[in-house]
């Protein structure tokens, strides 16, 4: 096995010859806007660019020949409510003493529990440093105060607090519903619109958009222009509607020139359910064989990532958060050394630290069944 | 589904994880294994508890 080792480490070198240096990309000048596209129960092979030949999805592509495709990017779970808590708070969900939050548990409408108050989400940290903070779409961290968006760090909150298939499915708009039993018809719509908004409402002031898109999750459902268009029947027409979705979110940040200024990631919780492709990968949402945790990662700042570029370094969820810190906290005290860390991926992306002798390697036994790692690429 | 035995893939030839080698690997599992029960250690002791046949305690 020892040529793994090889082709890993010449992978970095590699990668190291192209990309800036962490240093170089964390001090730019501006801090930059943020927005996290995460949508729901998609596979590893549902796009164009990860090998899909039934679904187009030209905006995405798009995405990703203009910046970054990992194509080892982790969610930290194989379903809903913890791969969620991973991306927003940088932790396992196994580390927050909930016990409706991990393993194969997912918080239901009858829970009274959620995110606790002790986590701190990236919402929180980037609001602390002068951020607006949306969240629009699936939280599925606790719909109950004190565990709402709301009561997280988010500014704005328009959606359905929970998974699509559970009753009640209330719209909301911050702490007030608007709509009993929401028409999922025109969500992606809505939510797209709902984004728009927020970001051309920004200004000067920098923000954080996590759009959560409670497609591709069963039950299925596209506007009417979308149906009966894909090759992938319904689950295409839908995933094709995201991928329009992206587009637009894309538009309205370069006619409100913050193209520039913003990183713009896509990327999906788990891997796909009833339908959906995890390409060639083993296992769906539920299970971790990669298909369960192995998804779509596209990153996407110009003037910053080169186009084009892809990647097979493992990043995960739980990378998101320090990333963000870093990135954001730059610019608005360039004299103080940014937090020291142990590693740095060769994505340039990718800051994170490590406890002392923790590899990165896969396991599916126990509580580890929703810690995916991996080392070079082997896995257990 | 709980998996206690140890199942290991090679990702550069086996993307499908079809080709189980732990028998064949038995040091690569065991440095595995190593590293997981180090990280367990470092999560909350009702977690530990709860893999307690993991880190060989009963």
């Amino acid at each position: 096995m020892s040529r793994l080792t090889i082709r890993s480490l010449a992978a970095i070198l590699t990668a190291l010859a192209v990309w800036p240096s962490p240093h170089q990309i964390v001090s730019a000048q501006r801090r930059p806007n943020i927005v996290f596209i995460y949508v729901d129960d998609m596979g590893y092979g549902d796009l164009g660019c990860y090998g899909s030949k039934a679904i187009k999805t030209p905006n995405l592509d798009r995405m990703a020949s203009e910046g970054l495709r990992l194509t080892s990017f982790y969610s930290v779970s194989p379903i809903c409510t913890p791969s969620r808590a991973a991306l927003m708070t940088g932790r396992y969900a196994a580390r927050m003493g909930i016990d409706q939050m991990h393993l194969a548990n997912v918080l239901f409408p009858t829970d009274k529990t959620g995110l606790p108050q002790s986590e701190t989400t990236v919402a929180r940290a980037l609001k602390a440093r002068g951020y607006s903070t949306a969240c629009i779409g699936k939280w599925h961290l606790g719909h109950l105060s004190p565990h709402r968006p709301i009561d997280h760090g988010f500014d704005y909150y328009f959606g359905i607090p929970y998974s699509n298939d559970m009753t009640p499915s209330p719209l909301m708009r911050n702490a007030e519903v608007i709509e009993e039993p929401a028409n999922q018809d025109t969500l992606t719509r809505r939510y797209t619109e709902e984004a728009i908004r927020f970001i051309e409402q920004a200004n000067s002031k920098p923000f954080f958009l996590y759009l959560a898109h409670h497609m591709p999750h069963i039950p299925l459902h596209a506007s009417v222009r979308f149906r009966g268009k894909s090759a992938g029947g319904l689950y295409g027409d839908v995933v094709e509607e995201l991928d329009w979705s992206v587009g637009e979110v894309l538009k309205a940040l370069k006619r409100s020139s913050l193209d520039r200024d913003t990183i713009v990631f896509f990327s999906s919780d788990n891997g796909p359910w009833y339908q959906g492709s995890a390409g060639p990968l083993r296992g769906r949402k539920g299970w971790t064989y990669d298909g369960g945790v192995r998804e779509p990662g596209i990153v996407r700042w110009p003037g910053h990532i080169p186009p084009g570029r892809v990647s097979d370094e493992p990043v995960a969820t739980i990378d998101f958060f320090p990333t963000a810190r870093i990135f954001c906290r730059s610019s608005w005290d360039n004299s103080r050394p940014v937090r020291r860390i142990s590693t740095c991926s060769s994505t340039g992306l990718t800051f994170r630290r490590r406890a002392p002798g923790v590899g990165r390697f896969m396991s599916r036994v126990g509580i580890f069944r929703d810690t995916p790692r991996r080392r070079d690429n082997r896995k257990t | 589904v709980r998996l206690v035995t140890p199942e290991l893939y090679d990702m550069t030839v086996d993307l499908g994880e079809s080709y189980d080698l732990a028998a064949q690997q038995p040091k690569v599992v065991a440095d595995l294994k190593t590293r997981v029960l180090a990280a367990l250690r470092t999560f909350p002791q009702e977690i530990q508890e709860a893999n307690a046949e993991l880190l060989g305690v009963r």
